[in-house]
């Protein structure tokens, strides 16, 4: 906050008046002068909303069935993951979607301090912007698929890093930028003043949520061309799409189709529901996302390009209490020792198969054993690579 | 004697808050120990108050002699006297049996059936809100879950009636259970005037008795959510607690839960018959209440006391002053508007517990309210 402007305040206004320049940070002239990518893809499945490996990986216990009996056999299952308790360092969503994100355990708090907000800068660079500073991949090849209940991890794109940032940024599938999009493409139209005057309140007010400056928004042609055929199939209602979780599988199969993404995270949430205190929700949410992995593999099997070149990395965002006191024992994720406890499962191209690794390994080492799968340097990161996966 | 007594009340009244069916007898016992609070309220206004103690005026009629000292549990409260009526001469063999059956279980029988028609009316008008809260708790989330946009009004509209009707029930409530409890009478806590009448007399102590269960429910959340925290430490200690040692450990943490619903409850329930004792005899002394429209116990008793006559105007004390205040318009909309809000605030305490700390039960029983358990 020194002399009267932040950091945050100051990027933005950079950005813009970048933006202004008719400077276009992901122009495809900056990523040919990289590599092109020639490794294998990467998915990476945040099994979130915070999952106990009881529900999950265990097979006797598991409502997930395809993940605890099928992919387990087809990868290295580490069922003996943890997120460090080190002080600071938070059993959530956004926090721990940095942590595999960025291979840190950095300190996280809402940019403006508000109570109970979580709207985080990465403060080291993501995996996404690793990938596209070492390869010539465009942003929407790079891509982060969210639900809606959390606009703010819409936002964890790009770092405040000053050797990566928004240049290297990754693309966002979500209804939230569907629907800031559809808001613009209808103030384009031919609509009467009173429409007008009430769209663009709704634009305004969309656009107020994103906390990380205008180009954070500009998602380019791919994405125009993407999102213009999701509102020729689904319309503009909201209520023809799939809905949940289900809405993330939706998006990512069809990024698959149309945007063939090198790297793309999916942010599974709805097992969260449980905070409410309706078990059911929990083991719901997770056989949804069972569902969920089953189709996105089938999407993969079935797709010439994707098949035997994909890698995929299943990890919860973090664990869930085992209160004994409770009624509910997972209700939350207080930073219990059990809300530290968490697993990874890792297969596809070139990952060793039916292994199970139950030696302690950290979550934040999944940066760099992404990072070694295509073949780049993550830096900054902190978490040794998990050597085991590698056959 | 008297320690000892306490002790052996309060351990037995913890105990029987450990379940929601032994509860009713707590709400039995706690409805026989309001009658005792307003007789002692009106005995104290009485000329009695300087020339003999409570228990010496109480024990003076066989009528009143069951409030000369706190309620039992389970033998009658004139255990001697209904002991030796068992075995005098002449008495056929079943009413023998039914005097030393009342002699040894008289108190539990009657803190079981007035426990059970205090807990029926409450029900009568509390449940309907807490049903409410329930459906819409469970169908906002549910709905939310499946994001059924469409319908998403239904859940919390749904909850924000309960709420409504939940204050409203409040409003009428500890007056009227006083009531029935003083009175003996299941239907005096139906004669929805004279409540009015009697919170319109005291519209200060209404508040102050709605913020008593405001701090009181703090506690009580406090003790729901209490859990989350041990239950976490427990867990994530180095060598995990064994089974039996869990079992114990839980059971430790239900005793002193139950003992402090119990200590709330009952001081809670005392302190709103004293409220009613004391709004009804101003209110008898000033005119406002004709004592011909009192239940016979009533009248019988302010008789007794010397207290049914009208325009024996007490001399005004801070309390009289500030009904007098709260009697005018400004007031009275200032205070209705802080004992809406206040009953409000506490039921927002159930939501934030059940958020904490979810048990379904939890929606259909509030420990302070209607039985003395907390799920």
């Amino acid at each position: 906050m020194a002399n009267g402007i932040d950091r945050r305040q100051f990027t933005k206004g950079a950005v813009t008046l970048g933006a202004a320049a008719g400077l276009n940070l992901a122009s495809p002239m900056i990523a040919a002068a990289r590599q092109p990518y020639t490794g294998p893809n990467v998915i990476i499945v945040r099994f979130g909303g915070g999952v106990r490996r009881r529900e999950t990986i265990e097979p006797e216990t598991s409502y997930s069935p395809f993940l605890a009996h099928e992919l387990t056999r087809r990868g290295t299952l580490f069922n003996n993951m943890t997120i460090s308790s080190q002080e600071g360092v938070v059993t959530s969503h956004a926090q721990g979607t940095l942590y595999i994100l960025t291979g840190r355990y950095d300190r996280y708090s809402d940019v403006e301090d508000r109570f109970l907000s979580e709207r985080f800068e990465p403060k080291s660079p993501t995996l996404f912007e690793y990938l596209r500073k070492s390869f010539a991949i465009p942003d929407h090849q790079a891509l982060i698929v969210n639900g809606e209940d959390r606009v703010s991890e819409d936002f964890l794109n790009f770092s405040e890093n000053h050797n990566y940032g928004i240049e290297y940024r990754s693309s966002v599938l979500s209804l939230h930028w569907y629907k800031t999009w559809l808001l613009r493409e209808k103030l384009k139209g031919d609509i009467d003043d009173e429409a007008r005057t009430e769209l663009a309140k709704q634009l305004a007010e969309r656009e107020a949520r994103n906390y990380r400056g205008e180009l954070a928004g500009d998602q380019g042609d791919a994405m125009e061309g993407f999102w213009r055929r999701w509102r020729r199939y689904y319309g503009d209602s909201g209520f023809l799409n799939p809905r949940g979780d289900r809405l993330l599988t939706e998006l990512s199969i069809r990024a698959i189709h149309e945007l063939r993404p090198r790297l793309m995270m999916i942010n599974y949430q709805d097992p969260d529901y449980v905070h409410w205190g309706n078990l059911s929700h929990y083991t719901r949410a997770i056989s949804i996302i069972d569902n969920g992995l089953q189709q996105l593999v089938a999407t993969v099997e079935n797709d010439p390009e994707y098949r035997d070149n994909t890698v995929f990395v299943i990890v919860p965002d973090c664990g869930r209490d085992d209160n004994p006191l409770m009624d509910i024992a997972c209700q939350h994720h207080f930073n219990s020792r059990s809300a530290h406890e968490i697993w990874a499962l890792v297969f596809g191209a070139g990952i060793a198969r039916n292994a199970i690794v139950d030696k302690p390994v950290d979550q934040i080492s999944l940066a760099a054993t992404i990072g070694r799968v295509m073949g780049m340097k993550t830096d900054v990161s902190e978490g040794p690579p998990l050597a085991e996966v590698f056959a | 004697m008297r320690l000892i007594a306490f002790v052996w009340k309060f351990l037995i009244g913890t105990l029987l808050c450990l379940t929601p069916f032994t509860a009713v007898l707590v709400l039995g016992w706690t409805g026989r120990a309001m009658q005792r609070s307003a007789l002692r309220t009106w005995y104290r206004q009485s000329e009695h108050a300087g020339s003999s103690s409570f228990a010496e005026t109480m024990s003076a009629s066989d009528e009143t002699s069951q409030f000369a000292k706190w309620p039992n549990w389970i033998v009658s409260q004139r255990f001697r006297l209904d002991l030796s009526s068992a075995f005098s001469k002449g008495m056929p063999l079943t009413h023998r049996i039914g005097r030393l059956f009342f002699a040894f279980f008289g108190s539990l029988w009657t803190n079981l059936t007035l426990g059970l028609q205090l807990i029926i009316n409450c029900w009568v008008i509390t449940l309907p809100a807490c049903a409410l809260w329930l459906l819409g708790w469970w169908a906002g989330w549910e709905n939310s879950f499946s994001k059924g946009y469409e319908q998403a009004w239904v859940g919390p509209t749904v909850a924000l009636i309960g709420v409504a009707v939940f204050i409203a029930a409040m409003i009428h409530l500890p007056l009227a259970q006083a009531r029935q409890a003083v009175t003996g009478q299941w239907r005096s806590f139906y004669d929805f005037s004279l409540s009015h009448r009697l919170r319109q007399l005291g519209r200060f102590s209404t508040l102050l008795l709605v913020i008593l269960y405001l701090a009181a429910g703090t506690l009580v959340t406090g003790a729901k959510i209490a859990p989350l925290g041990i239950g976490n430490f427990v867990q994530g200690l180095e060598q995990p607690l064994s089974t039996e040692n869990l079992q114990l450990l839980r059971f430790g943490w239900e005793l002193a839960v139950a003992s402090l619903v119990f200590m709330l409850f009952v001081g809670l329930h005392l302190i709103a018959a004293r409220h009613y004792a004391q709004r009804l005899s101003a209110g008898v002394a000033d005119g406002h209440v004709m004592p011909e429209t009192l239940r016979p116990a009533e009248h019988g008793y302010l008789e007794r006391f010397g207290l049914a006559k009208p325009g024996n105007r007490m001399e005004r004390g801070l309390i009289m002053r500030s009904i007098a205040w709260s009697g005018g318009s400004v007031g009275a909309m200032l205070l209705l508007f802080a004992v809406i809000a206040g009953w409000g605030a506490f039921s927002f305490q159930l939501f934030f517990g059940q958020f904490l700390n979810h048990n379904w039960i939890g929606w259909l029983n509030l420990a302070l309210v209607q039985l003395p358990w907390l799920p």
